[in-house]
């Protein structure tokens, strides 16, 4: 027991503290999900978003990291920022469209048309 | 007059370690940075770094998703402004929201420079979400060099 949490810990510590972007999740017509993480500093080839399998993962590094010179104020973390989501299997894994604006990544996830609500007519 | 509970410290050995504490909190509480909050900042102020270089300081402050026109950047007696406002496009009344972690609206943020800033000379760069001012120092308070000379 105690081995194991010192094996975990030893894990943690060889793994890069990623930051965490803020994110906007919001379904702004029936079926079409729009993911948004603001990702300051992020240019379009430091950019990943990975499908794999059930997963999602975004991965983006910044362009500077901190300058030289002595820094009277620091505020911004610096680093490499990752999400992962889970992706249910309602969401088209075919069709997911990304753009990067002013730091700010849009992913458009779109809803399987089979799971998309439909009307069915009773028959007289 | 109140009544206040009968309290002595000598007596008391946990009362000594929080005054201990105290002090000690005390010590971490001097103001060794420029004031990095200002007295008219709005509720959201963005984070900035403040660097010093040899012959100019660079003031970098992350903006996502701001356009560059709604950014305002001023100097005034030797404080600097960033201010802008986030302006978003969705009817949020409309949308269904799973999950929010942004912020829109107005902010700004004032920052008091050190002395030795040429205001004429301030340069302004966005990209990719940054801004990235370049304040250059006064010719008299850049670091001189002075050669020494063998006699």
């Amino acid at each position: 027991m105690a081995k194991d949490v010192q094996i975990r810990k030893e894990k943690e510590k060889e793994q890069v503290q990623f930051i965490r972007p803020f994110c906007f999740i919001c379904e702004e017509e029936a079926g079409v999900i729009t993911l948004k993480l603001e990702m300051p500093g992020v240019t379009k080839d430091k950019l990943d978003i990975d499908v794999d399998g059930n997963e999602l993962h975004v991965t983006g590094k910044r362009a500077g990291t901190g300058s030289e010179g002595t820094y009277l104020i620091r505020e911004r973390r610096l680093g490499t920022y990752h999400q992962a989501y889970t992706l249910d299997d309602t969401i088209d894994r075919n069709k997911i469209e990304a753009s990067l604006e002013g730091g700010v990544m849009t992913l458009t996830l779109h809803r399987k048309e089979t799971e998309k609500p439909r009307k069915i007519s009773i028959k007289t | 007059m109140a009544l206040v509970r009968w309290y002595d410290r000598d007596l008391e050995p946990v009362g000594n370690f929080n005054w201990l504490q105290r002090q000690i909190n005390e010590l971490f509480d001097f103001p060794r940075f420029p004031e990095s909050q200002g007295l008219f900042d709005r509720r959201v102020s963005p984070a900035i770094d403040v660097v010093e270089h040899p012959d100019s300081f660079t003031v970098e402050c992350d903006l996502p998703g701001i356009d560059q026109k709604d950014i305002d950047v001023s100097i005034a007696s030797g404080v600097l402004t960033i201010k802008g406002e986030k302006k978003t496009e969705e009817k949020s009344e409309k949308n269904k929201v799973y999950k929010k972690e942004t912020w829109e609206g107005s902010f700004q943020r004032t920052v008091s420079l050190p002395t030795g800033v040429d205001a004429d000379k301030v340069e302004a760069a966005f990209t990719d979400g940054v801004l990235k001012i370049t304040l250059p120092k006064r010719e008299e308070a850049k670091i001189k060099k002075i050669e020494l000379k063998a006699k």
